[in-house]
């Protein structure tokens, strides 16, 4: 699977705007924690205590979890996932 | 540990919050002319600088005061304007090098920041922290005044 | 009195004469300020019917009561007048400092009436005001215009002024202040020239005076907490307006090639983060703004340097995926160019990307693209199309009449995206129905910012509604259109309301004048203007017809990408928003609706 990081989440990859996945995880919360352990200062971004960040907007093939199933949205091995910052309006 | 009033022009979005607040600090209404802070900004260049008054340790609008309306009081930082001394002869807005006290018509006294008695509204109201209300080192007071002194050069008050 | 000037200014340019009166207190209790006394005396003073480019529309320029305090991010003007682009009432806000200098000159609004013989500018200093030759003027571009009328005037004057774009009547011109800061949309640029026009120079000296000072300074500061404590306000801070393209182009809903599609898979080249990377020099605020949306640019590719402010979003998507273009330094140039010609820069790009739709499409003759090659993608022609139509040379002077009319010239005015022949915007309406509804339904013609839903529909800010659901989007319309008229005739930015709601705005106000507002009157001033609005509209000749949008978005579903199959579904909107706004099946305000809003 496709992870895309936007905004002011991509310095928190240091820098990295696109990568493949390479262990298919089956939602998203899953795949979030997995993104969050491997780079710590991403992970604290991502979640408030168990909770995905309020200022958050996950995408899953263009359309947000908040319209699919949350952070429990199942994930197939081809999908694209974009993390978001709330940020920006004009 | 006395605290100066520290500029960054190159955080400065010129928004002017800062001579709102020093307005309505001093006066409860809105007028800039009233404001001992002001901000000039050059649009090609998009670039902002607010200035006050810094509290010169050697005060040329001392100096030139002949009742020494404008004093220091020893030890402080804050160079101080005593009103009722003040004859309105206006020496002090000719003697000042950067032009950081300038004589209002409205309230018939010379202006300068005189720090809102140690809680500055400016510092205060400045959403980018252009202005800071910081501890006085020696580090700090030197960027100041160089700071200060390049833009004695790169404006001119008419 | 407190919080507004109490002098309203009216020059009549054909006779040179000038006068005064006081502004009518009843009026500004119930319309504020800005955008609704401008709408107010303009609908009040005007014929409907009357030709936008005569001596007979009017020209009202008008600040708000914030305008000039330290109301957070409030110190914007409004201009009023009848859109030569559109035909029906054109609204343009803007920033800077001119509404500041506006109320610190003593007025709460300046109206010009006729036509000046010769070209002249205006001068205002506090009482005294000059009307002067601008012979020498005429022609310079913006920035020189405004170096050149401070240093006749004062030189820290505010400045307003019209480039060769008004000049030359280009239907979408602009009004410039502070040179970057842009009174866009609807051609008041162009009613400006008409008029013979330049420029407008304020100094003030007065002071904006206050009722309850510590109830003002307590709203202000809770309301900053609010903004600084905002993700969307806070964001903007750092980036600007352009961060948008990469989540509306992940949405699969940035439109691309004149609304031939949804998706642009270049579009990180023309994002924020690109901007902020590689050629912001600082960030900027307007008056009393604690946002600083504001990006001072550098081009550094020499094809295309240059420095300047912008481009927003809506430029940058203009001159970027709508065309096809994927180079930031020709957008930010041709952006560069909008503000210095005096332009429209959403207009500009969206008839450039009709242009080359028709060209592509085999309609345009050869012998008509004036030398240019006209093809999407094409990086330079952003730059050298923008400058043939503010300067009406070749091709640019039929485009200069906006996409609608080139689009008519030719035989196909389906290819222009527009509502009420003024262009639409940056987010595709197939894609997120709400702002398809405000398109269609925008008094001022297609535009998304006077009802800027896509706070809730795609950015995430507080309330999340799925883009894709018509259920409930009516009212989220309503209540979005409502509440930015409000703060627009407040002299408010609305991107104060990332953060800022009803309550806070009321508060502020309460305290400034005197008057007591609640959060219900504060809205309901803005669903009065909203109607008054309508109502010119009407009598000059719209009706429900013309809340439409263009074929394409109802017809053509979007072609690639995640909303890949998707339509707009505005026709199925309507009937409840007309219902929910008081008006009758065609979209006129009943008699109960006009007295309850005290218009009738």
């Amino acid at each position: 699977m496709t992870v895309k990081y936007f905004g002011d989440i991509r310095p928190l990859t240091g820098g990295i705007k696109e990568e493949e996945w390479l262990h298919p995880e089956p939602e998203v919360r899953s795949l979030l924690k997995a993104l969050g352990q491997r780079r710590p200062a991403l992970g604290k971004r991502l979640f408030e205590g168990d909770q995905l960040s309020s200022t958050l907007i996950v995408l899953v093939n263009g359309r947000s979890i908040d319209y699919l199933n949350g952070i429990e949205t199942p994930l197939q091995p081809d999908d694209i996932v974009d993390v978001f910052p709330v940020e920006g309006g004009g | 540990m006395a605290k100066v009033l520290m500029i960054h022009p190159d955080k400065c979005t010129g928004c002017q919050n800062c001579m709102l607040a020093c307005s309505l600090h001093h006066e409860g209404q809105f007028r800039m002319a009233a404001s001992r802070i002001h901000v000039y900004t050059w649009e090609r260049e998009g670039f902002s600088v607010p200035m006050m008054c810094q509290q010169c340790d050697t005060a040329s609008c001392m100096k030139v005061c002949p009742t020494s309306a404008l004093h220091r009081t020893t030890g402080e930082l804050l160079v101080e304007y005593d009103k009722s001394k003040c004859i309105g002869c206006h020496m002090c807005t000719i003697a000042c090098p950067f032009g950081n006290i300038v004589y209002d018509s409205v309230s018939g006294i010379p202006q300068k920041c005189d720090t809102c008695g140690g809680d500055p509204s400016c510092a205060k109201a400045c959403p980018s922290q252009a202005l800071e209300w910081v501890d006085d080192t020696i580090s700090v007071r030197n960027r100041k005044k160089s700071y200060a002194a390049k833009f004695k050069e790169a404006f001119q008050e008419e | 009195m407190n919080g507004w000037s109490g002098t309203i200014l009216r020059i009549n340019l054909s006779t040179g004469a000038i006068s005064r009166q006081p502004s009518n207190k009843n009026d500004l209790a119930l319309f504020l300020g800005a955008r609704g006394l401008g709408v107010k005396i303009f609908t009040d003073e005007v014929d409907p019917r009357v030709d936008p480019l005569s001596p007979e529309n009017k020209l009202i320029f008008a600040p708000g009561p914030f305008s000039g305090t330290m109301a957070p991010s409030a110190g914007r003007y409004h201009v009023v007048a009848k859109s030569p682009l559109t035909n029906g009432i054109a609204g343009a806000n803007s920033g800077g400092v001119f509404g500041a200098v506006m109320k610190y000159a003593g007025y709460d609004g300046l109206i010009f009436e006729g036509k000046a013989d010769k070209p002249v500018y205006v001068w205002i200093n506090d009482d005294k005001v000059e009307i002067r030759d601008a012979a020498h003027l005429w022609g310079k571009w913006v920035p020189d215009t405004t170096d050149a009328v401070r240093a006749e005037t004062d030189a820290d004057a505010s400045v307003a002024c019209i480039g060769p774009a008004g000049e030359k009547l280009v239907l979408f011109a602009s009004i410039q202040n502070e040179m970057h800061r842009s009174a866009g949309r609807g051609g008041l640029g162009a009613v400006m020239g008409s008029k013979n026009l330049k420029a407008i120079a304020f100094r003030g000296t007065k002071g904006v005076r206050v009722a309850d000072v510590k109830g003002l300074q307590d709203a202000v500061f809770a309301a900053r907490a609010k903004l600084a404590a905002n993700p969307i306000a806070q964001g903007l801070n750092r980036h600007g307006t352009e961060i948008l393209v990469n989540i509306h182009n992940e949405l699969g809903c940035l439109p691309t090639r004149n609304y031939q599609d949804g998706h642009f898979p270049t579009a990180d080249k023309v994002g924020g983060e690109t901007l902020t990377k590689d050629f912001l020099v600082r960030k900027k605020g307007c008056f009393s703004c604690v946002i600083s949306c504001g990006r001072v640019t550098r081009v550094k590719d020499p094809k295309y340097a240059g420095e300047g402010e912008g481009p927003e979003y809506e430029a940058g998507w203009g001159y970027g995926p709508d065309c096809g273009v994927d180079n930031l330094s020709a957008v930010t140039k041709a952006n560069h160019l909008c503000n210095e010609l005096g332009m429209d820069s959403i207009t500009a790009p969206a008839t450039i990307a009709c242009v080359i739709d028709l060209a592509e499409a085999g309609l345009l003759p050869a012998a008509d693209f004036d030398g240019l090659d006209i093809r999407w993608g094409n990086a330079e022609l952003m730059v050298e199309l923008t400058k043939r139509i503010g300067l009406r040379q070749g091709i640019g002077d039929k485009a200069a009449l906006g996409s609608y009319r080139f689009a008519e010239l030719y035989g196909h005015p389906e290819y222009s995206m527009s509502v009420k022949k003024q262009e639409i915007p940056a987010y595709d309406a197939r894609g997120i129905q709400g702002i398809g509804l405000e398109y269609a339904t925008c008094n001022r013609g297609g535009c998304h910012v006077k009802g800027y839903t896509i706070a809730v529909e795609t950015l995430g800010n507080g309330m999340r509604l799925d883009p894709r659901e018509i259920k409930g989007k009516p009212a989220v319309v309503k209540a979005f259109q409502d509440m930015t008229a409000a703060v627009d005739a407040s002299g408010g930015c609305i991107f104060g309301t990332f953060g800022m709601v009803a309550d806070d705005f009321a508060a502020m106000l309460s305290a400034l004048t005197g008057i007591h507002y609640s959060p219900e009157d504060y809205v309901r001033a803005g669903e009065r203007i909203w109607n008054l609005e309508r109502q010119f509209n009407l009598k000059a000749g719209f009706t429900a017809k013309d809340d439409a949008l263009p074929e394409r978005l109802y017809k053509s579903p979007i072609q690639t990408g995640p909303s890949k199959g998707l339509v707009s579904r505005v026709p199925e909107m309507l009937p409840e928003y007309y219902s929910l706004r008081g008006w009758n099946e065609e979209g006129v305000p009943s008699p109960e609706k006009l007295q309850e809003l005290q218009l009738a």
